[in-house]
């Protein structure tokens, strides 16, 4: 039985931090793309939306509908990544390969959209880089009509499955109160029944004209975990699919000259895929002063050590592949 | 056991699809025309003279600078042009700032070579796509 | 005369045990390879076939350094041991009426101990590592599966015998002639499945892996060819516990008269192995002591318990003996 546990991190520290200091504003967005592996666009997001809330930029509704189907793509395709892992934790061979199938046509979709699969570099301040054609919209509709049905083969393999459902029954409880303390988000949250997702709350695209639900767990153990993230899947599929027939016509980004001397303490978040993703920016002539980046593993990975203690040795790792941590967050 | 009957249904309906891997040195992957790849020089085709008048705006963008561009002042030519491919990190930003739409990224991924120091692209390396290619008459 | 004709047939017989594991070894690589919607091997040969014996040949030119002194001999032993004790276990299996190098009276139990005495073999190599806890619990952890699976497989067999009173696998396929065996004993087939497929040490029952901190893995303290000889024993192990499936379920060698029935019980072996590949890609991992101790004597061995009370009760009350 598991008495303590200590985390030990920190060696794959590349001090982002320091060598973006000196850089001028719009030059910044290729070195912080790095920083969460498998949905880039969220924080090239927080940076552009932190700044234009500051200065008060108004960006084109068009590029705001673009930047919500990108971000709800990348959605998927980190939960997907989850669902592997799992799989792979578990010790079931096909889910694993069936999984990394699916991901691929969504990569191949933000590669058409954008040039890269895993580092967009797509969104600048006061709108995105360059306009979507045609045929990325007929490609989309084409895989989004039969990908709700390959969710449903996917759902089939981990919850409906009795021998999956009896092992991650009531494995790795998170008491409300340990979670409040340590100040978790996302869907690690969701899954003890509370509520809280700043789509909703604090509506910073245009998500307020989207007409979608939270998913909501009971317990807090392992399956609910899982549970949750499958239905965010269906639920970021239902988002796509309406804005496809709203998309206006128009400009893409507004250019324009800022006057900057020493501002301190920009701020804003977002909603990443793994939780609650914020940025502090302080600017002074142009170039960017100091920056810090808040990624949500670093509290998931103490609610690990917390959720751990009085389990087997054996099922350590299951209960830290059900957490998502994505260790390029957590030492930057 | 509903739950374990339709997934070795979905397992058997699978193996008797194609599968989904493809074998790299023989064949290929069709990769989208827009993604970044290796960086060219554009060439006029019919007076085949290079594009670029050495203006220094890609220099300017870059944010690790890489790019070393000299010019003949008299003549408003271009002496040499130097990228460093080895600490690239293939952002787009050179492209998106060339106003004569000189500086293009290829979708060719396969950049590997021998010797670290034939990474450093001089003129001739960077217009290579656009001299004519020999013919071969045997497999080597 | 006499040991001449058996070296004869003994050669004749593990002729056809080398082409079964060459089989089932490709077969294995390729449908496994399919499920996953990727190719197998598709180089050394027409998609493949070659590319065992490549492997075969490469560890067949090591295996004279086992024998070159004493010291190596006796730090190896334990995979001589259950490489010889696999190929004696597959010698006593008949496979029709006129193929079969003897007949021994006891022919059912000799075969299942051998069986197990061959997979606990490997564990006797770790001579020359000092063991510290970890590896003391992992090598615990190693032997127990192959004595906790193997208690419901002795038992589960006992069915088969007592419809037809005796333990010669001739006479218990010789009454098998009218009705096959899994009609009224459906519950010691699916146990004998079970603990065939847990005793196998694939990837269903906890996988060795190697990690910084928990070093589970008593693989890593042997060397290549350990490992190369271990991985074939075990290979010709499953292919004997699935021929004494076919014998004592299945029916056999009983068929209709169109076929030679040695071509009857390669189908029925057939048809076996494609169950439990089945079986591997739904099942996931089951970790830990107390989950084996309890699915091994609890579900297991009861099921078995519970079948052969029925197949007293029928053959008390309506003498079911052939």
């Amino acid at each position: 039985m598991v008495v303590n546990l200590n985390p030990d991190f920190g060696y794959l520290r590349t001090g982002v931090e320091k060598i973006i200091e000196g850089i001028e504003i719009d030059n910044v967005i290729p070195f912080i793309n790095r920083v969460d592996n498998s949905s880039a666009i969220s924080v090239e997001l927080v940076y552009c939306i932190a700044l234009e809330n500051y200065f008060k930029i108004e960006v084109p509704i068009r590029a705001k509908f673009i930047r919500v189907i990108l971000s709800e793509l990348s959605r998927i395709s980190s939960h997907i990544l989850f669902l592997t892992k799992l799989a792979n934790a578990l010790g079931m061979n096909m889910p694993l390969h069936y999984c990394l199938r699916e991901r691929e046509e969504i990569l191949h979709l933000i590669e058409v959209a954008t040039g890269s699969r895993l580092t967009p570099n797509f969104v600048r301040i006061g709108g995105i880089k360059s306009d979507l054609s045609k045929q990325f919209f007929d490609k989309l509709k084409e895989i989004l009509k039969g990908f709700r049905k390959k969710v449903h083969e996917l759902r089939v393999f981990f919850l409906e499955n009795e021998l999956v459902v009896n092992k991650l029954n009531n494995l790795g409880v998170l008491v409300k109160e340990d979670a409040i303390k340590l100040a978790i988000s996302g869907p690690n949250l969701r899954a003890l029944g509370v509520s809280q997702d700043i789509r909703k709350n604090d509506n910073y695209e245009i998500y307020d004209e989207f007409n979608f639900k939270v998913p909501i767990g009971d317990r807090g153990d392992s399956l609910d975990r899982c549970m949750v993230r499958i239905e965010e899947i269906e639920q970021s599929i239902s988002i796509i699919s309406q804005a496809l027939y709203k998309v206006p016509e128009g400009k893409i980004r507004t250019y324009g000259e800022v006057n900057t001397q020493l501002m301190e303490n920009i701020y804003s978040h977002v909603e990443c895929p793994h939780g609650e993703l914020g940025m502090n920016i302080s600017v002074s002539e142009g170039r960017i002063a100091k920056l810090s980046i808040k990624g949500p593993s670093y509290n998931n990975l103490f609610a690990f050590s917390k959720a751990v203690i009085g389990e087997k040795l054996e099922d350590i790792e299951l209960i830290l592949a059900s957490f998502d941590i994505c260790v390029c967050e957590v030492d930057k | 056991m509903k739950g374990i009957l339709r997934s070795l249904i979905t397992v058997t309906r699978n193996t008797f699809k194609r599968s989904v891997t493809v074998l790299y040195p023989h064949d290929r992957i069709m990769v989208p025309y827009n993604s970044r790849g290796s960086i060219q020089l554009m060439v006029d085709p019919d007076t085949r003279k290079i594009l670029c008048d050495g203006c220094g705006q890609c220099e300017k963008s870059c944010p690790l600078k890489l790019i070393s561009i000299e010019v003949d002042i008299n003549n408003k030519k271009l002496k040499s042009f130097y990228i460093d491919i080895s600490r690239c990190m293939f952002c787009g930003f050179c492209e998106e700032a060339c106003t004569k739409k000189a500086l293009k990224m290829s979708f060719n991924y396969e950049l590997t070579e021998k010797d670290f120091s034939a990474l450093k692209y001089d003129i001739k390396k960077l217009t290579k796509h656009a001299r004519p290619k020999l013919r071969k008459f045997w497999k080597t | 005369m006499i040991l001449k004709n058996l070296l004869l047939k003994a050669l004749y017989l593990l002729l056809f045990l080398f082409l079964g594991v060459y089989i089932i070894i490709y077969l294995h690589k390729k449908t496994l390879a399919h499920m996953q919607s990727r190719r197998g091997p598709l180089q050394t040969g027409f998609h493949g076939i070659l590319q065992i014996f490549s492997q075969i040949l490469k560890s067949l030119l090591n295996w004279p350094k086992l024998f070159t002194s004493w010291q190596d001999l006796s730090n190896n032993i334990g995979v001589v041991i259950s490489f010889t004790f696999a190929i004696l276990a597959f010698l006593l299996i008949p496979l029709t009426e006129d193929i079969f190098l003897m007949n021994i009276e006891m022919s059912l139990p000799l075969c299942l101990s051998f069986i197990m005495i061959s997979n606990m073999g490997a564990f006797l190599s770790i001579k020359k590592v000092k063991l510290n806890m970890n590896k003391m619990t992992a090598l615990l952890d190693r032997i127990s599966t192959v004595l906790i699976f193997s208690i419901p497989l002795f038992i589960s067999s006992m069915g088969p015998v007592i419809v037809s009173s005796s333990f010669n696998l001739f006479e218990i396929v010789r009454a098998q002639s009218r009705f096959y065996n899994i009609l009224y004993q459906p519950l010691s087939f699916i146990v004998f499945l079970l603990s065939c497929s847990l005793l196998w040490q694939r990837l269903p029952v906890d996988v060795p892996k190697k990690d910084t901190y928990f070093n589970t893995d008593y693989l890593s303290t042997q060397n290549r060819l350990n490992y190369q000889i271990s991985t074939i024993s075990k290979y010709i192990n499953i292919i004997s516990l699935l021929i004494l499936g076919t014998l004592l379920y299945l029916g056999g060698w009983n068929g209709p008269k169109i076929l030679h029935p040695l071509i009857w019980t390669i189908i029925k072996t057939f048809v076996l192995q494609v169950i439990l590949l089945f079986l591997y890609t739904i099942i996931p991992r089951i970790s830990g002591f107390r989950k084996k101790i309890n699915l091994s004597l609890a579900f297991l061995c009861l099921l078995s318990f519970l079948n052969l009370l029925i197949i007293i009760f029928l053959v008390l009350y309506f003498k079911l003996i052939f």
